[in-house]
C-alpha cells in the first residue's frame, strides 16, 4: 500500500484553479520529485497536504487515513513533516532552540509541570540529541548561533535538521536546494539520500534544480498548471514531449 | 560556581536592603516588585509569544480587587488570596483569546484596548462589590495573626513573590512552551507545521501573562492599602507596556530593569517640577532610538556578545507585525 495517497485534489484561489484533479501515490522508501514550471502548483500541493488549505475537492491520505480531517498541528502527529521554500526557521532563536522545537511533540513532561522546572531530564536528552545531529552535518560549532545570522545554505540544513528532529515517516521538502551553488547542492543531494537510508524515511521534493532531482529521484512527477502531465523516471521524463513542451523551449537541464 | 556566589550576593543585598533604605523608598521598591511581576506577565504575552496587548491595567484590576475582595468579604487569608486572585485573573485571559484567534498586531491590540476600557468602566460602576468610584480600602494582610502592614515587611512579601514569579517565568520561557510561544510569534505556519497548536499556546500565553498581571494586581492592593478604579487606566496600560518595551522584549532580565527605571524614574525627576514630563518624555524617546533591544538587549551587546542566546524581537516588528510570512 501506498504510503501517500492523493486522489483528484483540486484547488481554486479566486479564478485561479491552482491543482486540478491532481491524482499520485507515493510508496514507502521512495524518493519522489514533483516538477513544473512556476505557478504550476507544487508549493500548492504541500501547503494542501500541510492542511493550510482547505481542497475544492479530492482527498489525500496518509497511512490509509484521512488526512483531510486534521487540523494544520496534527499533520505532524502523523509522522508528516516539512520544510519551506522560503525558510520556515525561527529567526531569533537559537540553531539549538530551532531543532529542539521540532521535538515539540515528543515531550512527555506537561507544559505545566516543566513551568515548576520538571522534566530536565528529557530536555538534557533531547538537547544532547540535537547536538548530536548538528555534529554530524557539520554544524556543531554553530549551535549557539541565532540563526538570523546565518547564511542562507546553512539554514536550508538547519531546517532540515530540525524536519529530522520530529522523527517523521514522510518528508516533504520543499525546494532544498534554492539559492545554493553547486558544492553545496550535492552535499545536499548526498545528505538526503542518506537520511532516506538511515532514517528508513520517504521523501516528496519539490526542486528546480534538475541536477539534483535527476540525482536522487528515484520516480518524477510533472505538473503544469495544475495537472499531472508526466509521471516515470527522471530519464523517462526529460524526453517526454508534454514536459518538453511545458518548460517551452527551456532545455531540461542535467548536470 | 561564580553564577552561586553572584546570586548569593544578590540575594544577600536584597535581603538586607530594608536595613538601608528608608521607608519612602522601600514603599516604592515594593511598587516596583508589583511592576516587576506584571511586565512579567505581558512580556510573555507580547515579548515571547507576540500578541500585543494594550489592556493590561484591565488584569491589573480585576486582580487587585478580587484579592481585595476575597479578604474583605469571603475573610480569606492574604497568601490564599492572592494566588487565588492570579488564577481568576488568568481565566478572565481567555476573553482576549477570542478576539486573538482572528486579529494579529495592532488590530489585537485595540480589541485589548477595548477590554482595559471596558474593565475600567466597569469598577466604578459596580458599586456593591467595589465601592464605586470612591475605591475600597484593602483589609491588612495578617500572617500568623500579626499583620504585616510596615513597608519592611510588605518588603519581604513582595521580593518572594517577584523571585517565584521569576523563576516560574525563567523555566517556562526556556521549555518547550517558551520556545512554542516564540515560533507561533515568528513563523505561525512553520510553528504548526512543527505540531504547535497555535490555538492551545495562544490560550497559554492569555492565561499566564493574565494570571502574572492578576498576582502583581493582588499583591498591589496590599502594598497600597487602598484601590480605586481611576487607578487602572488606559495610562497603567501603557506604563506597563513601556516597562516591557524600555526593559527588553522578549526578556526576563530585561522585565526586571524595565519596571524598576520606570517606577523609580518620576521619583527621582520630582525635582524639576514643571519640566518633569519633558524630561520623561525624553528619555523614553532616547531609550528607543538608542537601544532598540531595551536595556537588557543593550547590556548584553556591549558585555557578552558571543553569549547571545535569544534576541528579543525588536519592538518594531510586532507592531508593524513584519514577520517572514511563508509565501506561496
Amino acid at each position: 500500500m501506498a504510503l501517500l495517497e492523493v486522489e483528484g485534489l483540486t484547488m481554486r484561489f479566486g479564478g485561479l484553479k491552482a491543482l486540478d484533479g491532481l491524482s499520485f501515490a507515493v510508496a514507502e522508501g521512495e524518493i519522489v520529485g514533483l516538477i513544473g514550471p512556476n505557478g504550476a502548483g507544487k508549493t500548492t500541493v504541500f501547503n494542501l497536504i500541510s492542511r493550510f488549505y482547505d481542497p475544492v475537492a479530492g482527498q489525500i491520505r496518509f497511512q490509509g487515513e484521512d488526512l483531510l480531517r486534521l487540523k494544520p498541528h496534527q499533520v505532524l502527529e502523523r509522522g508528516i513533516a516539512r520544510t519551506f521554500q522560503n525558510l520556515g526557521l525561527f529567526p531569533y532563536m537559537t540553531v539549538l532552540d530551532n531543532l529542539l522545537v521540532g521535538r515539540h511533540i515528543h515531550y512527555k513532561t506537561h507544559s505545566w509541570a516543566l513551568a515548576l522546572g520538571l522534566g530536565r531530564r528529557e530536555e538534557r536528552a533531547f538537547r544532547a540529541e540535537a547536538e548530536g545531529l548538528l555534529e554530524r552535518l557539520g554544524l556543531g560549532p554553530l549551535k549557539g548561533a541565532i540563526v538570523h545570522f546565518l547564511p542562507y545554505g546553512t539554514r536550508k540544513f538547519i531546517e532540515l535538521a530540525r524536519a529530522l528532529m520530529t522523527r517523521p515517516k514522510l518528508l516533504l521538502l520543499d525546494e532544498p536546494v534554492a539559492g545554493m551553488n553547486a558544492t553545496e547542492t550535492q552535499m545536499m543531494g548526498e545528505f538526503i539520500k542518506r537520511v532516506r537510508d538511515e532514517y528508513g524515511l520517504t521523501i516528496l521534493l519539490v526542486e528546480h534544480d534538475m541536477s539534483l532531482v535527476m540525482g536522487i529521484c528515484g520516480r518524477v512527477i510533472v505538473l503544469d498548471f495544475g495537472r499531472k502531465i508526466a509521471e516515470g523516471t527522471p530519464a523517462e521524463v526529460q524526453h517526454h514531449p508534454a514536459v518538453i513542451e511545458a518548460y517551452l523551449g527551456e532545455e531540461v537541464q542535467v548536470a | 560556581m561564580r553564577r552561586l556566589i553572584l546570586w548569593g550576593v544578590v540575594l544577600s543585598l536584597l535581603g538586607l536592603a530594608p536595613l538601608f533604605l528608608r521607608s519612602y523608598t522601600l514603599y516604592i521598591l515594593n511598587l516596583a516588585g508589583v511592576y516587576v511581576v506584571a511586565t512579567l506577565g505581558l512580556n510573555l504575552l507580547t515579548g515571547y509569544a507576540g500578541q500585543l496587548s494594550i489592556g493590561h491595567a484591565g488584569f491589573l484590576a480585576i486582580g487587585a480587587y478580587a484579592a481585595a475582595l476575597l479578604v474583605a468579604k469571603l475573610g480569606l487569608p492574604f497568601w490564599l488570596a492572592i494566588p487565588l486572585a492570579g488564577g481568576l485573573t488568568g481565566l478572565t485571559g481567555f476573553i482576549l483569546l477570542v478576539p486573538a484567534l482572528r486579529l494579529t498586531a495592532i488590530y489585537l491590540a485595540i480589541a485589548t484596548l477595548g477590554f482595559g476600557a471596558a474593565v475600567a468602566e466597569i469598577l466604578p460602576r459596580w458599586t456593591a462589590l467595589t465601592g464605586g468610584y470612591q475605591g475600597m480600602k484593602v483589609p491588612k494582610a495578617v500572617l500568623f495573626g500579626l499583620p504585616l502592614d510596615s513597608d519592611v515587611e510588605l518588603y519581604y512579601l513582595t521580593l518572594l513573590i517577584v523571585i517565584v514569579m521569576l523563576l516560574l517565568a525563567r523555566n517556562i520561557v526556556h521549555s518547550k512552551m517558551g520556545r512554542a510561544f516564540i515560533a507561533l510569534r515568528d513563523q505561525e505556519r512553520a510553528a504548526q507545521a512543527c505540531g504547535i497548536s497555535l490555538t492551545r499556546y495562544k490560550a497559554y500565553a492569555f492565561f499566564l501573562s493574565a494570571f502574572y498581571t492578576g498576582i502583581a494586581g493582588g499583591l498591589y492592593s496590599f502594598v497600597v492599602g487602598y484601590i480605586s478604579p481611576g487607578e487602572f487606566d488606559l495610562a497603567k496600560s501603557l506604563f506597563i507596556f513601556m516597562m516591557m518595551a524600555l526593559g527588553g522584549m522578549a526578556s526576563l532580565p530585561g522585565s526586571v530593569l524595565g519596571a524598576l527605571f520606570l517606577t523609580f524614574l518620576p521619583h527621582w525627576l520630582s525635582g524639576f517640577r514643571g519640566l518633569q514630563q519633558f524630561i520623561y518624555g525624553a528619555a523614553l524617546v532616547l531609550v528607543v532610538i538608542f537601544m532598540p533591544y531595551g536595556f537588557w538587549g543593550f547590556i548584553r551587546r556591549w558585555t557578552m556578545p558571543d553569549k547571545l542566546q535569544r534576541l528579543p524581537r525588536p519592538l518594531r516588528e510586532v507592531v508593524e507585525e513584519a514577520r517572514l510570512f511563508v509565501r506561496e
